[in-house]
């Protein structure tokens, strides 16, 4: 089951100055009034589904979903309606949570969302499976976001060992894969690769872009003597800059893949998931175990890790830091697109923002795990994909994400250099 | 193209309510990182529980407005300290992790259909601050100079707003300036020296977050006084990092800074907004072949990031800051 918000109303704490703003001024940029949404069931547009807004009995607008499944639907002004979706038109086997939404609050003359919570038959409210086997398909199904989370964090926790800097710009990397990877494989102007080439093309292109950052950014903001603290305030800059650029290019709508978007179900035991999730569990895990071994087995890998644990030590006993940090932001960065595109396959879909929603599970996997530890990054990741799939047993998923944080915030806790950190660590 | 036009749009946002509230949230954060050196990744939360705090009093619990706003005040210093107590014996990374994760689990528990009678959910809460408007002294009416103009609900929201950043402004200018202050700063210099002077340092940064927070807290409440409403959107983390952005333009540990930063901040956003607008009508320079009319409101967003990375690449101590004092320019 995905919860799928309403996609329109972006930046709407902006937006909420905007309200006055458009009350006083008339910029003609400003649209009327308006609430919309996308329509998605475990990743998937839902188009040709009927949804009204009402005032009291008279219908005052009404719009149907789209091929991308969004819907908009003007309304008069600001005030209460009432948003009901017509069951009838959606499609077997997919319900609503709840269809009314019976006091919607439009509260200024610009686009809002509203969101409804579509759920699949194939989802964990199907019948048939025992609870046993609800949870085992829940752990199951986060063992492998787990895995994805800790392909996307290797990155951003190498990154940090050996720089000390929190990269917030992170998740840009991840939705650039996802993204790179769209335009070569599913664009009707594009080249429409298959996807496996698209990835290999995403990955470089990652590499590139990761290379470019170090190089014409972070080496001569490092050279300026910039603190750490202030690297951190660029890299949100930096998230912005490339996030709104993906939504300018990309728009708001989640879009799938041309292939792999809709496999059914292969039942295997009590397990119920396509086979494309393996394959995906087991691409994240064979590129997980050839990271490991590089940085145990290889000279560089061990370079890595000695500029990771002394920076200043390493470069006094010859190794190459300037170069070993390149080569952490080039590898960093193939990971994060890789993990992107194997979140896009999913059950994510692809948007301009999947990066930065991932973003914060990132940061819990490496603090889970140990800040700056890659190790740590794919321990962290497991454990925060597994409790935040298996947590939406007992509680709605619409807090899964939050389950997640909960479980960093109490680690913590009792272990704060994380579960494979080191103590002196955290100083 | 209108220049005045833009101009105007600019200076309005500059002066208005969302101007007055960043800067109430930026005094908070310059007593926090400023000051004090703590890392609050999360003041959108401390915004959120002041709000939603202070519309679930009213609307839940049927409270007074002023003793509804008593409750958000007092449940943003709860928050820092639920969050202070684990984080802040750790280094600073660990901080601004945990208060950026502990907002975005607000704001999604808020939004959780779960709690959907208290909270209203996706949908929120309105109609809880009509005491405050009942109270309006201002007679109706437009108030301003030029095309820069309020209306009387406006005007009274604003000016409360702002008078509550003067309010604010003195005490921090007299606590900094106390021997409180000093220590304060001595411990984001240097933890260990403060420490071996026989300084509780764990307890100081502890009131620097809370003072930092009730102050964010009272931002978030005004925040939605002037929607009279509160709803999860209004919270995301992105209104931390803006509010960074504001202290940060007008120059951390300085009275004025976050102050002068926000009506900076604002009269850039809303002045590029405006501006793109107007380039997009007229085909100014040819933007109007690059830039979708539907696309100004994204459009901007780079436009800051743009400005908060050139801002801290090329001058981290801001309008009035001083290099030495600001912690971003050191190593």
């Amino acid at each position: 089951m995905i919860v799928v918000f309403g996609l329109a109303g972006i930046g709407a704490l902006l937006g909420g100055g905007r309200a006055h703003a458009a009350t006083t001024t008339t910029t003609p940029t400003t649209p009327s009034a308006s609430v919309g949404g996308t329509l998605a069931v475990d990743g998937h547009p839902v188009p040709g589904v009927r949804v009204t807004a009402s005032q009291g009995s008279t219908e005052v607008g009404r719009a149907v979903s789209d091929q991308r499944g969004a819907w908009r639907i003007r309304v008069p002004g600001p005030g209460t309606y009432k948003l009901a979706l017509d069951v009838s038109t959606l499609p077997s086997g997919v319900r609503a949570e709840r269809p009314e939404l019976a006091e919607y609050r439009v509260f200024g003359s610009f686009a809002q969302s509203a969101g409804f919570t579509l759920t699949s038959a194939q989802s964990k409210t199907s019948g048939g499976q025992s609870r046993l086997d609800q949870l085992l398909n829940l752990f199951v199904s986060g063992i492998r976001f787990g895995l994805i989370v800790g392909l996307c964090s290797v990155g951003l926790s190498l990154i940090y060992g050996t720089t000390g800097l929190v990269n917030f710009a992170h998740g840009e990397l991840v939705t650039f894969g996802a993204l790179i990877a769209w335009l070569m494989n599913t664009m009707s102007s594009g080249p429409r690769l298959p996807l496996v080439l698209a990835t290999i093309i995403a990955m470089i292109a990652a590499g590139v872009l990761g290379a470019g950052l170090e190089l014409g950014l972070w080496r001569p903001l490092v050279r300026r003597r910039s603190g750490a603290s202030g690297r951190m305030l660029v890299s949100i800059g930096l998230a912005l800059v490339l996030r709104y650029i993906y939504q300018v290019i990309f728009k708001g709508a989640p879009r799938s893949y041309r292939e792999y978007a809709a496999p059914s179900p292969v039942k295997i035991g009590p397990l119920q998931s396509p086979v494309r999730d393996y394959v995906i569990m087991a691409i994240c895990l064979v590129m997980l175990l050839v990271v490991g071994a590089m940085l145990r087995q290889t000279r560089l890998g061990t370079a890595i890790r000695a500029v990771s644990d002394e920076r200043d030590l390493s470069s006094a006993s010859g190794i190459n830091v300037a170069g070993v940090t390149l080569v952490v932001w080039i590898s960093g960065a193939m990971l994060a697109a890789l993990g992107g595109v194997m979140l896009g396959v999913g059950s994510q879909g692809v948007q301009w923002n999947m990066g930065f929603r991932l973003l914060l599970t990132m940061f819990a996997a490496i603090v889970l795990g140990g800040l700056g530890n890659p190790y740590g990054a794919m321990a962290g990741g497991l454990v925060v994909g597994v409790a935040s799939q298996v947590g939406t047993y007992w509680l709605p998923s619409d807090l899964q994400f939050a389950i997640a944080l909960v479980i960093l915030i109490l680690v913590l806790l009792v272990r704060p250099q994380g579960i494979l950190g080191v103590r002196e660590r955290i100083g | 193209m209108d220049w005045t036009g833009i101009l105007s749009d600019g200076l309005r946002a500059g002066l208005g309510i969302n101007a007055a509230v960043y800067a109430l949230a930026a005094v908070g954060l310059n007593v926090q990182f400023g000051y004090a050196g703590l890392w609050n990744f999360g003041q959108a939360g401390f915004l959120l529980v002041g709000g939603y705090g202070t519309a679930i009093a009213v609307n839940s619990w049927g409270l007074w407005l002023p003793w509804a706003v008593l409750v958000g005040v007092a449940a943003s210093i709860l928050l820092g300290l639920l969050l202070g107590i684990p984080t802040l014996r750790l280094r600073g990374d660990y901080l601004a992790i945990v208060t950026i994760a502990a907002a975005e689990i607000l704001r999604i528990v808020v939004n959780s259909t779960k709690v959907q009678s208290v909270t209203g959910g996706p949908q929120g809460i309105g109609g809880f601050a009509n005491w405050f408007f009942d109270h309006n002294p201002i007679a109706r009416g437009r108030y301003g100079f030029g095309t820069i103009t309020y209306d009387q609900r406006q005007l009274w929201v604003t000016l409360v707003t702002w008078a509550l950043v003067a309010l604010a402004s003195v005490l921090i200018a007299m606590l900094v300036h106390s021997p409180w202050g000093r220590v304060v700063r001595a411990i984001r210099e240097d933890e260990d020296a403060v420490r071996s002077l026989g300084k509780n340092v764990y307890s100081y940064k502890m009131q620097a977050l809370l003072i930092g927070g009730a102050i964010g807290g009272i931002a978030g409440i005004m925040l939605v006084f002037d929607q009279q409403f509160i709803q999860p959107d209004l919270f995301e983390s992105a209104i931390t990092f803006y509010a960074f952005a504001a202290l940060i333009l007008g120059g951390t540990a300085r009275i004025f800074g976050p102050i002068l930063g926000a009506i900076a901040f604002w009269f850039l956003v809303e002045g590029a907004d405006s501006f793109l607008g107007h380039a997009v009508d007229h085909n100014f320079l040819g933007v109007g072949h690059l830039i979708d009319p539907t696309q100004v409101g994204t459009f901007r967003f780079v436009l800051v990031g743009l400005v908060i990375m050139l801002l801290v690449i090329f001058r981290p101590q801001g309008f009035l800051g001083s290099r030495q004092e600001v912690m971003l320019g050191e190593q």
